[in-house]
């Protein structure tokens, strides 16, 4: 143990160590605030739709050579969000549907774009690279640090102060409607929220694994805790432990890190439905 | 009121999580006494053979920046580092464990000489290029293509046409399998 200590200590001392916990726990904050809207409105799936779209927006800005990709990977995602979230309920195709279409055609089409117009000379590691995050987290400029502090703490502030109004939004869409609430550009701003948090995401566990920042929060809180303040804020906590813990696992021993933070929520949404089970019985 | 307390809190969390606080340097800065030591030492000459030492050997105090002591994942950051930040590394010693490669560019008929590493998933591959310190004949002076070595040498960026390049200089190379 002593020795696992020296060497964390040893890796603190390196500064991409330091900016990759630093995002790494932002990303994960801002996931586990929006996962709880999401798996509640019954859209779980939502993130991965949008990092597929992501990885598809990625391909086309490699494509065009740009040497800043994040602009247009926002943009694209941003404008899939809104088609897909902001019509709420009354969408002609339902979630579940939009969702499947739109990120099957988007990693195709990415994939596609990426083999026939190749940009590097390793393009499955590129594409393994982006699809499951290995080392992305760890390979981020000071000015990427710097955006991704800055879009979380955007994302943190919204949620705050529009707290109330998502969670009416949430809850009870045709209530809050009725109550003069503006139901459609809360949605639109959620959805908006939500694909710049995918694509942050991206950075941290890969397209293919966001779905786990959003979902696994959420659903292990809910197994203890029955209020919705009660849910958000354990599933901040719950989410940001467990990238923390994901991050130094994999740097010490030498796992993926997208991967291993899954793992890490995955032990702690069994932990929780144990527990949560335990006190049923006990209660 | 409540909410403008609870967004307060909220952002100085944030802001504790980002503070800057000096930090000692991981890589310390090179001694430029010992910079000059190491660029005037010449190859020691055993003059009762007429051959030339083959390899500059670098002491664990000469080295500024060991690889090999890092796991896998941190070793393949530290390289994308190296190369993403060449001028944070100039002039610095560095240990790097990986295999072994050599190509001859067909645009000038030059040889180089490099070093591999994986990421964890070994999907990945980075590499970093040396130039041996004495003059060595290949392929008899160097491994076999794919061995596992460990170079030390200068970290040094060129130019060459119209790109800049990054490799190692008086590089000291060492077997392991």
């Amino acid at each position: 143990m002593n020795e696992i200590f020296q060497t964390l200590k040893m890796y603190f001392e390196y500064p991409f160590v330091t900016y990759a916990l630093i995002v790494g726990v932002l990303i994960a904050l801002c996931s586990s605030l929006l996962g709880v809207t999401l798996v509640l409105k019954r859209f779980s799936f939502i993130g991965d739709g949008l990092s597929h779209v992501a990885f598809g927006a990625l391909a086309v800005a490699s494509v065009l050579q740009l040497s800043n990709k994040m602009p247009m990977i926002l943009i694209i995602t941003v404008v899939c969000a809104v088609i897909l979230l902001s019509t709420g309920s009354e969408g002609k195709m339902k979630g579940d549907a939009a969702i499947a279409m739109i990120s099957v055609s988007a990693l195709a089409i990415g994939y596609l774009l990426m083999n026939v117009f190749a940009s590097s000379a390793n393009v499955s590691g590129d594409v393994c690279t982006t699809l499951f995050g290995s080392t992305s987290i760890l390979t981020l400029t000071p000015n990427e640090v710097w955006l991704c502090v800055g879009l979380s703490l955007t994302v943190v502030i919204i949620y705050t102060l529009f707290y109330n109004k998502i969670f009416a939004v949430t809850f009870d869409e045709e209530f809050a409607k009725s109550a003069g609430t503006k139901a459609k550009s809360y949605n639109l701003m959620i959805a908006i929220v939500i694909a710049v948090i995918i694509v942050l995401a991206m950075n941290l566990v890969g397209s293919l694994l966001i779905s786990a920042l959003v979902i696994f929060p959420a659903l292990s809180t809910m197994k203890v805790f029955k209020s919705f303040r009660a849910v958000v804020i354990s599933s901040a906590v719950f989410s940001v432990i467990c990238a923390a813990l994901g991050i130094l696992i994999s740097i010490v021993y030498s796992t993926p890190v997208g991967a291993t933070i899954v793992a890490v929520d995955l032990s702690g949404f069994i932990f929780f439905t144990i527990y949560g089970a335990l006190r049923r019985g006990v209660s | 009121m409540k909410k403008l307390i609870t967004l307060i809190i909220i952002i100085s969390l944030v802001c504790s999580m980002t503070g800057c606080k000096k930090r000692k340097d991981v890589i310390p800065k090179v001694d430029s006494n010992k910079t000059d030591t190491l660029q005037e030492k010449e190859p020691i000459k055993d003059d009762s053979k007429g051959k030339e030492e083959k390899e500059h050997k670098y002491t664990d105090e000469d080295v500024t920046l060991d690889m090999t002591k890092l796991s896998t994942t941190m070793v393949f950051s530290q390289m994308y580092n190296l190369l993403a930040e060449p001028k944070e590394y100039f002039g610095k010693v560095i240990r790097i464990k990986g295999n072994f490669d050599s190509q001859i560019d067909p645009n000038n008929n030059k040889r180089y000489y490099g070093i591999f590493i994986m990421d964890s998933t070994a999907c990945c591959t980075q590499g970093l290029e040396f130039e041996p310190y004495a003059k060595l004949k290949y392929p008899e002076d160097f491994p076999e293509i794919g061995d596992e070595v460990i170079i030390t040498g200068e970290f040094n960026t060129y130019k060459e046409g119209d790109f800049n390049y990054c490799n190692l200089i008086k590089a000291e190379i060492t077997k392991i399998s």
